[in-house]
């Protein structure tokens, strides 16, 4: 099974958003969506959002190209993400 | 071969042959006539009516503008889901919308079924473009269950009459699409724009 990942913030969703992760689940068969927190917006980007982390996911579950949902709590977490999830 | 090929075929050169890319006729193509004449749909509703031979397929159906997407949305389309075994989905045209309901939305229609097409929990979606095309829907598709969010609560109870069961559910507290919009066009509600640009970041700070 090719396992694909990718990052975002996935607030206000459009048909961008959807356009990337089909392609993206396109790419392989299990498809990972790292979404960052509200804690990492705040204080890493400087970025408040309009929905919670907890809304956030909620929409991007619900997409049919997502399998699992997971938060983005540091920047320096992709590395170690990309090891975690190869099983 | 068409210019919007243009170089992907030069190495048949090597071959001997001269290539060439003609220009592409302006603003015409297949995908754009499927598009135009919503094929795709057409092939889907097909589908949809040769599914409704199966008796024992549970047809819901539910209506909205589906602008800006919200959690509350999803709960509605979940639940609806989960009363039957095929959910259509439809939603306002943009004619329909500024005409008939003196509303524009924030996204084209194209750009929302685009995004409702997207959802798990959804089978077909169709637009919405009169006030009395619900019960012509309501054979066409062969309806089961009609569902709308409680805020339309004893508003499409004509429906029965045309034999479907109709479903007002309970709307998702403090979140709309109205909502999103009064907030999102206070300047001061969101800071819309990340004040980091991708360039300012260290992506890979070990």
């Amino acid at each position: 099974m090719k396992r694909v990942i990718t990052y975002g913030t996935f607030d206000l969703l459009h048909y961008g958003h959807i356009n990337l992760l089909k392609r993206a689940k396109a790419l392989g068969d299990y498809l990972i969506v790292v979404i960052s927190s509200d804690e990492f917006n705040w204080n890493e980007k400087h970025k408040k959002c309009y929905f919670t982390y907890e809304q956030r996911k909620a929409l991007v579950e619900a997409i049919r190209y997502v399998d699992l949902v997971i938060p983005e709590e540091s920047w320096n977490q992709k590395r170690s993400d990309m090891h975690e999830y190869t099983t | 071969m068409g210019d919007d090929w243009k170089g992907k075929f030069d190495f048949l050169k090597e071959e001997g042959v001269e290539v060439v890319y003609l220009p592409r006729t302006p603003e015409i193509s297949s995908s754009q006539i499927k598009r135009d004449t919503n094929y795709e749909n057409a092939v889907l509703r097909n589908t949809a009516i040769r599914v409704r031979g199966e008796q024992s397929m549970k047809r819901v159906i539910t209506y909205g503008t589906f602008d800006l997407l919200h959690y509350g949305h999803i709960n509605l389309l979940r639940r609806a889901k989960a009363l039957g075994d095929y959910l259509i989905v439809v939603i306002s045209s943009d004619e329909f919308n500024w005409n008939e309901k003196h509303k524009k939305c924030y996204f084209t229609y194209e750009q929302r079924k685009a995004l409702v097409e997207s959802i798990r929990y959804v089978d077909l979606v169709i637009p919405e473009e009169s006030w009395n095309q619900k019960r012509s829907d309501m054979h066409e598709y062969h309806i089961d269950t009609f569902v709308m969010g409680d805020d339309w609560k004893g508003k499409f109870d004509f429906l029965e009459e045309e034999g479907v069961e109709v479903v007002y559910l309970p709307r998702t507290p403090e979140i709309s699409t109205s909502k999103m919009k009064k907030d999102l066009y206070d300047a001061n509600a969101v800071d819309g724009e990340s004040k980091t640009s991708h360039d300012d970041i260290n992506t890979d700070p070990k």
